[in-house]
């Protein structure tokens, strides 16, 4: 219990050190290394992959000739990375079981990575909603057709759940809120800027 | 004479016209409320407000237009200091300086300063449009392939090395890896698909408006909202407007950025995120001492440097755009697109054609100029008070206006899985300590520089490597100044920390 708690307050620490978002986090030489790693395995595979498109002109035109140039430069920089990581500390190790469990077992003790993890699933599930569901209700007023659209609905839904999870108002008041905001901005796009939602097309 | 009778016909025309002033106010008025958005472009605004101009006459149309674009070039920096996420593409050195201002109750300063700043810039670029249009035009026609290549190249990495000073690699790893990100989709020149992997969707390539709402938007909602005590912009605006000595103190810097933006505008192709880059990184290079270690932490003289520069770039960007009838940027692209829609063919015969249409445009950036400034002033403290609400409120409503902003782009619920993705990347990246505005402005950049360096490599296959360096002095230049910019980065700024 000790334990989460100073490492719950580590984490928030940080979080205000790095004070949301101005400026990169500072990345420890192990966090820099296992970078490189995954980096360069990127860059490697987008020269070969450039190396192997079609090359139906000149070797001077070929689609994958800035590409094999910035893959291998990415590669380099990548390799430049790693060599200071380890120079700074940085150990290399295989990935053991043990110590991911480990790693997870930590890191979900620390509140900010548990709410940071469900907030991500809760933006997946949001997006993937918004691109699945796809309806729209036209309802005539005579001089006006009020518009519902599945876009409204979900994001209503979405927004009072995050909002309920995060500022911790009565579920009346997230909805309210949700519910107002939501309403306004797609009647700015729909009715004000002519762009329909995005289930409405 | 005969121009001095045509600008007193214009002036006429424009003063006992009230829709005009009215046309050109509503375009300031949406182009702010629209660049504040977050990731809502200025091409974006100027593309989807042609509509409202159908029904307008050919004056009122370009005065709305002009108003559009002068206001939405500002908007940018607006949700860029107040909430961290930046309007535009162009506001991000702003977002970098001006936020950290916010946080410490400086806020409303920092908004005041950047209105400050973009009112000088339109000037700076109007009075330089008006005054050096064949000085700037021939510069401007120097710049081919190579050059361009070459441009893009360098934009890229001072992004990469301004942004992450400690340790530029990082900067320009983050920067290479949005060029290969900006490779996606079909090559311009064989029509070629890369990295496709048979995707339709991916033919199209990625766009650069849901990665930047992504990048900024998604991963700052990820960053700021599970933390337990989020930071908050205090509600107190303070004093808003800059002190007439700060200004004489910056007149130097807004005059060297001013002229940065200007010329940048003018080449075909550089848009103002170039400009403000540029003129964000020779503006601390050109700074005292004092001043260079306040870069970065929240620097006045920096957010001068950005917004002059980048506003600069309006009038830079419609010089080629009305004498050769060739887009500076995209948005002025859009202008064209306005005037062509209006039977206004820009080009070297646009005074033949439409007599005084020319120092209409010039009047009318004069006065979108004025009530940009105005409209922005009016519009801080609201601004101010809104974003100071908790982030635990602010950030889960700022949610579907990212989904909206990405999918209006091309009404494409792809581009909405792109900003997810991005998102998801840019909070990672970010974790491990990589910036994310050179990925962004490499995705831009990408095509422009892939195209050109092929284009360029055409040519020195005829001609041999060494002529080309030999004769094409502006491009050799260049390539030096981007060899000094790497140089600088790995053995004098970083050190071993490179």
């Amino acid at each position: 219990m000790a334990t989460s708690r100073s490492s719950d307050r580590d984490a928030e620490s940080r979080s205000a050190e790095v004070e949301a978002g101005e400026k990169p986090d500072r990345a420890s030489p192990g966090s820099d290394l296992a970078a490189a790693l995954v980096i360069g395995v990127f860059a490697a595979l987008a020269v070969v992959f450039s190396i192997r498109l079609d090359v139906p002109g000149s070797i001077y035109t070929a689609p994958g000739l800035f590409p094999v140039i910035i893959g291998s430069t990415l590669f380099a920089m990548a390799a430049v990375l790693g060599w200071r990581a380890i120079q700074a500390g940085a150990k290399f190790s295989a990935p053991s079981s043990r110590r991911a469990l480990r790693w997870v077992t930590v890191t979900s003790a620390t509140g900010e990575a548990r709410r940071t993890a469900q907030l991500m699933a809760l933006v997946t599930a949001y997006v993937l909603l918004v691109g699945l569901i796809n309806f729209e209700f036209a309802l005539p007023l005579g001089f006006f057709t009020l518009r519902i659209s599945s876009y409204e609905v979900i994001s209503v839904i979405m927004v009072a759940w995050i909002l309920r999870l995060f500022w911790r108002a009565h579920p009346a008041r997230c909805l309210v809120v949700a519910l107002v905001s939501v309403e306004l901005l797609a009647a700015i796009f729909r009715y004000g800027f002519g762009i329909p939602m995005p289930a409405g097309y | 004479m005969e121009a001095l009778a045509q600008i007193q016909d214009q002036l006429v025309l424009i003063a006992f016209d009230p829709w005009l002033w009215a046309a050109c106010l509503a375009g300031v008025t949406l182009g702010i409320l629209w660049g504040a958005m977050p990731g809502l472009s200025t091409t974006m605004a100027m593309t989807l407000l042609i509509g409202l101009t159908v029904g307008m006459s050919q004056y009122t149309a370009i005065m709305f237009m002009l108003g559009v674009y002068t206001g939405s070039v500002f908007g940018g920096a607006i949700s860029a200091v107040l909430v961290n996420i930046p309007g535009t593409p162009d506001a991000v050195p702003t977002m970098i300086e001006g936020y950290r201002l916010a946080r410490r109750g400086e806020g409303g300063l920092a908004l005041g300063t950047a209105i400050s700043a973009s009112f000088v810039g339109n000037w700076v670029g109007i009075v330089l449009l008006i005054a050096l249009i064949p000085a700037i035009l021939f510069l401007a026609l120097q710049f081919r392939s190579w050059e361009m290549f070459l441009l893009s190249l360098w934009g890229i990495a001072i992004c990469g090395s301004m942004s992450s000073m400690e340790a530029p690699i990082k900067g320009w790893i983050s920067g290479w890896i949005g060029l290969l990100v900006s490779f996606v989709g079909l090559d311009a020149i064989h029509g070629v698909s890369r990295f496709t992997f048979g995707s339709f969707y991916l033919d199209d390539g990625i766009g650069f408006i849901p990665v930047l709402i992504g990048l900024f938007g998604v991963s700052e909602i990820l960053r700021v909202l599970p933390q337990k005590n989020p930071p908050r912009i205090p509600s107190e605006v303070g004093p808003v407007l800059p002190s007439l000595n700060a200004l004489v103190k910056y007149l130097r810097p807004s005059f060297r950025s001013g002229l940065i933006g200007t010329v940048i505008g003018a080449i075909p192709g550089a848009g103002a995120n170039v400009a403000s880059f540029f003129a964000y990184d020779i503006g601390r290079r050109r700074a005292s001492k004092a001043e260079q270690a306040k870069w970065g932490k929240g620097s006045y003289e920096a957010i001068v440097c950005s917004e002059v520069a980048n506003n600069a770039n309006v009038g830079g960007s419609l010089l080629p755009t009305i004498a050769l009838g060739i887009p500076g940027n995209a948005a002025a692209a859009a202008i064209l697109a306005a005037l062509q829609l209006k039977s206004v063919v820009p080009g070297p015969l646009i005074q033949v054609e439409n007599p005084g249409l020319i120092y209409f445009i010039y009047i009318g950036l004069i006065i979108a100029n004025f009530f940009m400034y105005g409209m922005a002033i009016a519009l801080i403290k609201p601004c101010v008070k809104l974003f100071s609400l908790p982030k635990t409120l602010l950030m889960p409503v700022i949610l579907p206006i990212c989904v909206l902003g990405a999918f209006a782009v091309n009404l494409n619920i792809f581009d909405v899985y792109v900003m997810l993705a991005s998102g998801l990347v840019g909070f990672v990246l970010h974790r491990f300590g990589f910036p994310l505005a050179p990925l962004v402005l490499a995705v831009i950049l990408g095509p422009l520089a892939d195209e050109n360096l092929r284009r360029a490599l055409l040519v020195f296959e005829d001609t041999g490597i060494l002529t080309v360096l030999w004769e094409r002095k502006l491009g050799t230049v260049l390539l030096l100044v981007v060899l000094y910019t790497f140089y600088d980065g790995i053995f004098r700024r970083g050190g071993s920390r490179a």
